[in-house]
């Protein structure tokens, strides 16, 4: 299965989540993303940008250091919530620097969005793994 | 003449005569505006006055001021913006007529257009003394918006995580207002602050709400927002999730 695919999928099972992008936070880049048409490339730039200040921006950073009992533990994990847009945001474990920026309406169900954005996530790292060690 | 002067000259110029009063702002013409400053007089000696503003309008343009004097701390586009209103904080010497003046017509224009006006920051504060005229409607446009419909989800937000977590920690007007829970995360929490205070992160303004979850953590950081304030919470990682329904709940 294609990470576009995994994207689509993941949208399909839950129709109010609007973008759902893997990006490089080293870069900056979406990589490859699902989303409605007519999207323009500044609002995916613009939640990759988000994503990457949520997950390892100089606060989370900070957050991060005086929460987890290992100094150097990344935000693996950021949901933000706006009155218009809830972004949800998942960077890989161990400083990876690929990430899940996704966009959701306010009325996605959190708790039952994130765990199947997580697995989703996990099939895509462990399926570009599987494909560098190919 | 100085350059405050002068700028005050053209600000005059630019923005003409007053303008007739409707109820709304009627509090703004000049003696209204002393028997507001009256009537909140005990409130306003209760409250600690910011420094400095910061405004920004709708076309992005950037104005520091000083609270204490009204002088221009910084204005980050070199053209005056044309949106009259934002000015008027310039203006704060009561033994000054013409300035009283002035305030009364640019501080009118600073309401109508206040909804494209945001105050982003409103930083530190002692000054009790040099608090002019135009201190007044800086106060009271921010008591408005503490009224408002963000004021009260804020505020049970914060009666929620009260009852629910460990630890909070409110941020008021950039200093820690309160802070209380268990000894261990309050430490955290007080270096969350001192990190805050380091980055400046007075300049985000609206009402948010996020939630930051470390690797290998057992605790989740959980961070509400409104224009003036900040709340921290150490929620456990079972329940951030409820914690976040309840936010989108109120």
């Amino acid at each position: 299965m294609s990470i576009k695919q995994e994207l689509d999928q993941l949208r399909q099972r839950f129709p109010d989540c609007m973008i759902a992008g893997f990006t490089d936070l080293s870069t900056g880049m979406v990589l490859s993303a699902s989303h409605q048409e007519n999207l323009r490339q500044e609002h995916l730039d613009a939640l990759c940008a988000t994503g990457a200040d949520m997950l390892r921006g100089d606060t989370s950073c900070a957050i991060a250091e005086s929460l987890s009992p290992d100094p150097d533990a990344p935000i693996v994990e950021a949901v933000l919530l706006n009155p218009n847009e809830v972004g949800i945001f998942f960077s890989a474990p161990d400083h990876g620097v690929d990430a899940l920026c996704c966009a959701c309406t306010p009325a996605i169900p959190i708790a039952r969005f994130t765990d199947a954005a997580r697995e989703s996530f996990m099939t895509i790292l462990a399926v570009l793994s599987e494909r560098k060690a190919g | 003449m100085d350059e405050f002067s002068e700028l005050r000259d053209r600000l005059i110029a630019l923005a003409g005569p007053p303008e007739p009063h409707d109820g709304s702002a009627r509090i703004l013409d000049v003696s209204a505006g002393r028997t507001l400053q009256t009537a909140f007089e005990e409130e306003i000696a209760q409250t600690r006055l910011p420094r400095q503003l910061v405004f920004q309008n709708s076309a992005g343009t950037r104005l520091a001021l000083s609270a204490a004097s009204g002088r221009i701390l910084s204005l980050d586009d070199a053209a005056l913006p044309d949106d009259a209103g934002i000015i008027f904080p310039l203006v704060l010497d009561e033994e000054d007529a013409e300035s009283i003046s002035l305030a009364a017509v640019l501080l009118s224009r600073f309401l109508a257009e206040a909804k494209k006006i945001t105050v982003i920051a409103q930083l530190n504060c002692a000054a009790q003394d040099g608090m002019g005229l135009g201190i007044s409607p800086v106060l009271l446009r921010t008591r408005a918006q503490r009224a408002g419909p963000e004021t009260k989800q804020f505020d049970l937000f914060l009666s929620e995580i009260q009852s629910h977590c460990s630890a909070w920690m409110v941020i008021r007007d950039g200093e820690v207002a309160e802070l209380e829970g268990s000894p261990g995360h309050k430490a955290r929490l007080s270096q969350i602050a001192d990190t805050l205070e380091d980055a400046e992160h007075g300049d985000a303004p609206g009402l948010h709400c996020v939630l930051l979850a470390p690797q290998d953590s057992k605790d989740v950081i959980l961070c509400a927002s409104e224009t003036d304030a900040l709340a921290f919470a150490v929620v456990p990682q079972a329940a951030r999730y409820a914690m976040i329904e309840s936010w989108q709940a109120l």
